[in-house]
């Protein structure tokens, strides 16, 4: 059997209502300005960062700035100490390349016998050495090297005298290679001629007159002492 | 709406629009002039099985049904039910002295249509607040008259509210053509009824209809109705009419509203005078075997027994149906002198089933269980609205 279809409903479609406390009609206008004000919001908070950002930004670039400064004058200083310490370094080298002679003097009046006559003592000077950076040239700007590239010097010490006779040289050679001079000179023998040390330069006859007319002999010897290092 | 939401899902969504399948619905009678209150029938459709959730008497409402535009416009207190009743949907049956049910055909609902129409359009009714603008369909071709005069009239289609005079009507048609059963209130109770339910609050109105025509669905699920594969005939006496329908195979046949004839109250009043009974006495003689008051009671009920008998001739003369089944149903007392009257007159008892039979009923309200078929009597329109509003489903 086929139940009664009579539904004689006076109510239109357009006229019923949800009994649901969520109404779509209601829930979309309120999700939308919802939305609406959450997306303010949102460009509000990302608006807000930016500024923030921005401002950061600025803060950390004055910051830099100021940095940059601090990092001139603290380079400067480091660069201002590294020449400093060159300097010093360098003086610390010249104090260490210095070399004394008064014991050397003290203990040569000693040995020198009787019928020499002692006419100099000469070290000679060193050769002038280059102190302009490699391959730069000469000019106003050119700012030196503090100190010599070539950090060990020979050093030569010339003996001039005159005699009446050989003897009293070879004393004096016998006695400068005593002991007492070991650190002083160096005596070399068994090497070739140009190296040996002491080495006679020359030897021969006096040619200015003396004051009694004795025939006096003049000897120049070359000894050979201990090298000078710049060193630290 | 559908939403697909891959390839081979799609999931139906309803966003307020189009009809609603419903399985639990509120069928409230409203305006029945009883003191108890307004009966309530909550009625759920699950699994295929009709069951009764609650059902007595709610308070009625605190504005009175208006009797014009200016009373429906006036602001409503928002009329809320007991949780009990607090269904998705509520079906409303009025009784109201301006509202028709009746038979008829499309031919003199199209005359009344022509002759109205012209007031339509003169009387639009006044906008206010909260007043929602009633729609008004094109005028349908076939209603306009040769002379133009019905150029207004509305479209008239099965189901569809149309308004017309300040009257909104609905048509259904009948198993028998061409005849139409119309039913029709007037357009500011309609509004008022309406909104009578707040919004967002369960429930809320679904279905509004006048109290004859929610009657005729309450016979659905009665075991005897179905016994009879749908063909019967009922008496629906109320307070103060009655109404007969005639059904064949569960499709209506005939109705119409017994002329000239009082409801049960009036025969109540009768019987308590002729009999000398106080008032609460009256039931209780009706219902009992000590006392026959058929003699009393013959001036009202030979009546309508007339007129059930020239409609049972109708159809068996017209439609070769003969009817052996006959229900009466909204008697709150004297069924059984109704059945043993109408036996003596048409050879056919009456049946007074109790309007909850065939329903199952919640296993815990005792007294609604035990209602008597006479005091179930109450629920009829209210179970006739809600059942008549679950109809697209069954």
């Amino acid at each position: 059997m086929k139940a009664p279809n009579l539904h004689l409903n006076l109510l239109r479609a357009s006229e019923r209502q949800s009994s649901s406390p969520v109404r779509l009609r209601v829930m979309l206008p309120v999700l939308a300005a919802l939305a609406c004000v959450g997306c303010l919001v949102w460009w509000g908070v990302l608006a807000g960062q930016l500024m923030l950002v921005k401002a950061q930004s600025a803060s950390l670039q004055q910051d830099l700035a100021a940095k940059k400064a601090e990092h001139g004058g603290i380079l400067n200083q480091k660069s201002d100490e590294r020449n400093m310490q060159a300097e010093l370094d360098q003086l610390t080298m010249y104090a260490h390349g210095r070399r004394t002679y008064g014991d050397l003097f003290r203990q040569f009046a000693e040995v020198v016998p009787e019928g020499v006559q002692l006419m100099s003592l000469e070290i000679p000077e060193p050769p002038v050495q280059m102190l302009l950076p490699p391959g730069a040239k000469p000019g106003p700007k050119v700012r030196p090297l503090l100190g010599p590239t070539n950090t060990v010097e020979g050093v030569t010490l010339r003996v001039f005298g005159r005699t009446v006779k050989e003897t009293p040289v070879e004393a004096l050679m016998k006695a400068l290679e005593g002991p007492a001079f070991t650190n002083a000179l160096v005596i070399a023998k068994d090497v070739p001629a140009d190296q040996a040390s002491p080495r006679i330069r020359s030897f021969q006859q006096d040619t200015s007159p003396a004051d009694n007319g004795l025939r006096l002999l003049a000897f120049d010897i070359e000894y050979r002492c201990a090298e000078r290092r710049f060193e630290k | 709406m559908k939403l697909q939401l891959t390839k081979t899902k799609t999931i139906d969504l309803s966003l307020g629009g189009g009809r609603h399948v419903l399985s639990d619905v509120t069928g409230v009678a409203l305006n029945t002039d009883d003191a108890r209150g307004c009966p309530a029938v909550r009625l759920v459709h699950k699994k295929n099985v009709w069951s009764v959730v609650a059902a007595g008497f709610v308070p009625t409402p605190v504005d009175p049904l208006p009797e014009s535009w200016d009373q429906a416009n006036k602001s409503q207190t928002p009329w809320s039910l007991p949780s009990a009743f607090q269904a998705p949907h509520a079906a409303l049956a009025i009784l109201s002295p301006n509202m028709f049910t009746r038979q008829t055909t499309p031919d003199a609902l199209m005359t009344d249509l022509v002759q109205t129409a012209p007031k339509v359009s003169a009387t639009p009714p006044p906008r206010k607040l909260g007043v929602r603008r009633l729609e008004k369909k094109p005028a349908a071709p076939e209603a306009k008259s040769a002379d133009g005069a019905g150029a207004n009239a509305p479209d008239v289609s099965p189901g569809e509210p149309v308004q017309a005079s300040g009257v909104r009507f609905v048509m259904q048609p009948l198993a028998e053509k061409p005849f139409v059963i119309q039913s029709g209130l007037p357009e500011y109770q309609v509004v008022w009824l309406s909104r009578l339910l707040p919004e967002g609050r369960r429930p809320t109105a679904a279905s509004i209809q006048t109290l004859p025509s929610a009657l005729l669905a309450s016979l659905c699920e009665q075991p005897a109705f179905a016994a009879a594969d749908g063909t019967a005939f009922a008496i629906y006496v109320m307070r103060h009419s009655v109404y007969l329908a005639g059904y064949k195979e569960g499709k209506l046949m005939l109705f119409r509203s017994c002329p000239g004839v009082a409801g049960w109250e009036m025969l109540r009043e009768g019987v308590k005078l002729r009999l000398g009974l106080e008032d609460e006495m009256v039931d209780e003689i009706l219902d009992d075997a000590l006392i026959d008051p058929r003699s009393a009671m013959e001036p009202f009920v030979r009546p309508v027994l007339q007129q059930v008998e020239i409609s049972l001739d109708y159809l068996m003369n017209r439609h070769n149906l003969r009817i052996d089944k006959v229900f009466i149903m909204g008697l709150p007392s004297g069924a059984r002198y109704w059945s043993q009257m109408a036996e003596e007159s048409l050879r056919v008892p009456l049946i007074a089933p109790s309007v909850f039979d065939g329903l199952a009923l919640p296993p815990k309200d005792h007294e609604l269980a035990e209602l008597s078929p006479s005091k179930s009597q109450a629920f009829l329109a209210a179970l006739g609205a809600a059942r008549a509003a679950m109809e697209e489903q069954a």
